[in-house]
């Protein structure tokens, strides 16, 4: 046998030349040479010249006794496997065992059926056996699904559902209304893709092929819209002619083959055809690495002290997870704040709080609590919410404290959700103006002209609105002068906050004494988040209505003692403006009397550093 | 004896056959068309009393059933029933079309009840029972629907993969135009029955399969020929 197939090698070229040649010599029109000789001489053609097994043709079409009703004039032998279908929590369509069209394929693409066993002719020798990777086996779930009539899920090409159905691209069709192998695939011709020379009905470059059933330009909630303009459809990077790569040299002409494949993927990460799990999808490319020009390092963020779970938890992401707010299966992978057929590095909103360029096409809960609707998210801040606003799974245990100091504010004591950010951000007191344009009845006269940058210039006009990231993200975030990649994904400071945002170490009870910070003024203060936008030394600190000096500086006091960040949810009438909500680690009741922040009166009421305040004691 | 096959030969050119008398000396030594019957002729034709209209002096009854006929979800022409159009080279509105001739012994069942249909001294008897092979009992059970399908136009403007007309006689192989039928496809577009069973006689045929195919096939090229 081996011999045979030796020998046989050393003819082919020769009769293929020749059969090549042949309309040529006898002077044919060009329409009548045509694609010459189909199937002859490719992968498909397992004849063994000089033999009877020498005919192209017959291994899979016979001209009498073929297969009764598999068409074309079927000849090689079917296999009778049953196929693990593909699934998805994802796709509406209902899959079954292949059809025919596909069937004819499987018989030698499954690996059950020998080559060259016909029906009409028996066993023929073959010069040619299954290639690595091209057996499919009886596993079929993890390879793009097959004989299915495609059902409407909101980013499928509205003419697959017109009457006949059919795709975006003429080449690319269906069987019957169905998907097959041969919608992608032509059997006879093997390089009308000529990167990617397996027998595809056309290139494939910038997945041309899935992108006439998988249409961006679908209406939202699509969440392939933005496909055209985001960076994985159009980002010129090399990428390197490597396993995990696709093989078409940037990443615009890999396209969707950047992540996902259409054969045999890894077991773990079936679902969706991606090429890795999770991050993992993500990390050849965005981990400082492999790409020319090389793109920042996002995955040496998570490394950080304070970063989102993204490493450290898996399995829990799944992509029909659209019931928001997630509760019990908490978890923060790529896709839960980046859709990677949207996500750009431009393109998206520049002030708040529409969602920069990054975060395009990702899902959201809107400022009223539920998912946004349609999706995609409008506002950043509508990403952040999926996880840090109602759901009840947000951990409140001692463990929470590990990405930060674990504040316990007053009027907590009335609230169901102490870490309920959109309840703090919705607040009708007073919270930082991220869900809504600045609207204090109070004179902002601390506010800067423009926000600093970590160099301490002039950064970002302030505007009206603030973006979450404006203070929670990396402490190299490229918007204020850093270096680093945009965004929350880790940061050198708890909370992952940009910046230094320091809280003193709590009194053994609250109202007693507690070590002071020493405030300086520069990026390294203690205070230099808030810096960021409030004028310290010219306006707060010197005051002469409220002498915050006392406080930060005398005291050495933390921010964070007297006001909470986010917003003051829950608020009483005598405590809540001003973001002013105590931290009661801190702050005690004085005389047992309700902690109390009278701004009408111009008075605390409460203990605090072995210091009583009360009515007597006004500003 | 010498006679009687000049007279066949000459009403066969009456009927455009001048490739059977071209081929006369292939079906004098043929021992599978050329033994049917006690002549190498006269196993289908007849020089009088012909039956089917008397298209080709055919000496078996062609019946009248009809044929499952092959289908396909890809086939750009359609299939008709094998008893129309038939071909038109022959009497028009009757079902003797070149692959009806041919089904007259290469279906098993007709070829089994309908195969003595002239018994004389002077021709003998006539369609011993088919081979039971199944690639020469073509339209066993009156099914055409597993085999190449016949009876359609060769149309590269209907199914662009196919090659012009002119490539394809120009290659040897032969289409077939009368009545209503233009470029048919028949049993006789890829076989002439007349050639010998090991194909044709001025191509290299060692690989061949024979089959009494106009062009070898030894590479598919018979295929290749229309299937581009």
């Amino acid at each position: 046998m081996r011999a045979e197939r030796t020998q046989s090698l050393g003819i082919r070229p020769a009769a293929g030349l020749l059969l090549l040649l042949l309309p040529l010599l006898l002077g044919l029109p060009r329409a009548a040479q045509g694609q010459s000789a189909p199937v002859v001489g490719t992968k498909h053609d397992l004849s063994v010249p000089g033999t009877v097994s020498g005919q192209p043709c017959v291994f899979c079409h016979t001209p009498h006794d073929s297969y009764v009703a598999e068409k074309p004039d079927w000849n090689h032998l079917l296999s009778i496997q049953t196929y693990t279908l593909y699934t998805s929590t994802t796709t509406k369509t209902v899959m079954q065992q292949p059809n025919q069209s596909s069937k004819q394929c499987l018989s030698c693409h499954d690996g059950t059926v020998a080559l060259g066993q016909t029906k009409a002719q028996g066993l023929l020798n073959t010069s040619r056996i299954l290639g690595a990777g091209k057996n499919l086996g009886a596993n079929l779930s993890n390879d793009h699904p097959i004989s299915f009539t495609p059902v409407s899920d909101g980013q499928l090409a509205a003419s697959l559902f017109l009457t006949p159905p059919a795709t975006k691209d003429p080449a690319v069709k269906l069987v019957a209304g169905a998907v097959e192998c041969t919608t992608c695939h032509n059997p006879h011709i093997p390089n009308k893709d000529t990167v990617v020379p397996s027998f595809l009905v056309r290139s494939n470059a910038s997945s041309a092929i899935c992108l006439a059933c998988h249409d961006p330009s679908q209406p939202r909630p699509n969440r392939l819209q933005g496909w055209t303009t985001g960076s994985h459809g159009t980002a010129t990077n090399t990428t390197p002619a490597a396993a995990g790569f696709g093989a078409y040299g940037t990443v615009a002409l890999n396209a969707c083959l950047n992540c996902h494949l259409p054969h045999n993927t890894p077991a773990n990460s079936s679902p969706r055809l991606l090429r890795q799990y999770e991050e993992a999808a993500c990390s050849p490319c965005h981990n400082g690495t492999n790409l020319t020009p090389a793109l920042l390092n996002v995955m040496g963020e998570f490394s950080k002290v304070y970063a989102h779970p993204t490493t450290t938890v898996s399995g829990l992401h799944e992509a029909n997870e659209n019931a928001f707010p997630l509760n019990a299966n908490r978890h923060a992978e790529c896709p839960d704040c980046h859709n990677g057929h949207a996500a750009a590095n431009a393109g998206g909103a520049a002030l708040p709080p529409g969602v920069q360029s990054a975060l395009l096409g990702a899902t959201g809960v809107s400022n009223a609590g539920g998912a946004v609707n349609p999706q995609p998210a409008n506002n950043e801040y509508e990403v952040c919410f999926k996880c840090h606003a109602d759901s009840t799974g947000k951990p409140q245990s001692s463990a929470y404290s590990v990405y930060g100091y674990t504040p316990f504010r007053v009027t907590f004591a009335t609230s169901t959700d102490p870490y309920n950010v959109r309840l703090q951000m919705q607040s009708t007191a007073s919270s930082h103006p991220v869900t809504h344009a600045r609207n204090s009845p109070y004179p902002q006269s601390s506010l800067r002209v423009n926000m600093l940058t970590l160099s301490y210039t002039a950064g970002r006009a302030m505007g009206t609105q603030v973006y979450c990231t404006d203070c929670h993200t990396n402490n190299q975030d490229r918007n204020f002068g850093g270096l680093g990649p945009n965004g929350p994904h880790g940061s050198a400071y708890p909370h992952i906050l940009e910046r230094n945002y320091q809280v003193n170490t709590p009194p053994a009870t609250p109202g007693g004494t507690f070590p002071s910070l020493t405030y300086s003024a520069g990026i390294n203060g203690p205070f230099a988040l808030c810096e960021k936008c409030h004028e310290f030394t010219n306006s707060i600190f010197q005051d002469a209505t409220f002498r915050h000096n006392i406080h930060s500086i005398g005291v050495g006091a933390s921010c964070a003692i007297c006001h909470s960040p986010h917003g003051v949810a829950n608020s009483s009438a005598n405590i809540g403006p001003r973001l002013v909500n105590f931290d009661t680690h801190f702050v005690g009741q004085n005389s047992g009397r309700p902690i109390q922040f009278n701004k009408a009166g111009r008075y605390c009421d409460l203990v605090c550093h072995q210091q009583a305040h009360d009515s007597g004691m006004t500003y | 004896m010498i006679h009687r096959k000049l007279m066949i030969a000459a009403a066969l050119v009456l009927l455009g056959g001048s490739a059977a008398m071209a081929n006369k000396a292939a079906l004098t030594g043929d021992t599978q068309h050329g033994a049917v019957g006690t002549t190498p002729c006269g196993g289908c034709h007849t020089p009088h009393a012909g039956l089917n209209g008397n298209s080709l002096l055919w000496v078996k009854s062609v019946g009248t059933s009809t044929y499952t006929v092959y289908t396909s979800a890809s086939l750009k022409n359609t299939s008709s029933n094998i008893t129309s159009p038939g071909n038109g080279l022959l009497v028009a509105g009757t079902p003797s079309n070149n692959t009806l001739l041919c089904m007259s012994c290469h279906d098993g069942a007709l070829a089994a009840t309908n195969s003595v249909t002239l018994t004389t001294t002077n021709y003998g008897t006539v369609g011993a029972a088919l081979s039971t092979s199944a690639l020469l009992d073509v339209g066993a059970g009156g099914n055409l629907g597993n085999d190449h399908p016949v009876n359609l136009a060769h149309n590269p403007t209907l199914n662009t993969t196919l090659a012009a007309v002119a490539a394809v006689t120009g290659a040897g192989l032969q289409l077939y135009t009368g009545g209503t039928a233009t470029n048919f496809v028949e049993c006789g577009t890829c076989h002439n029955p007349h050639q010998g069973p090991t194909g044709v006689t001025n191509t290299p045929k060692s690989l061949s399969l024979g089959y009494y195919l106009r062009v070898a096939n030894n590479t598919s090229q018979l295929c290749t020929t229309c299937h581009l």
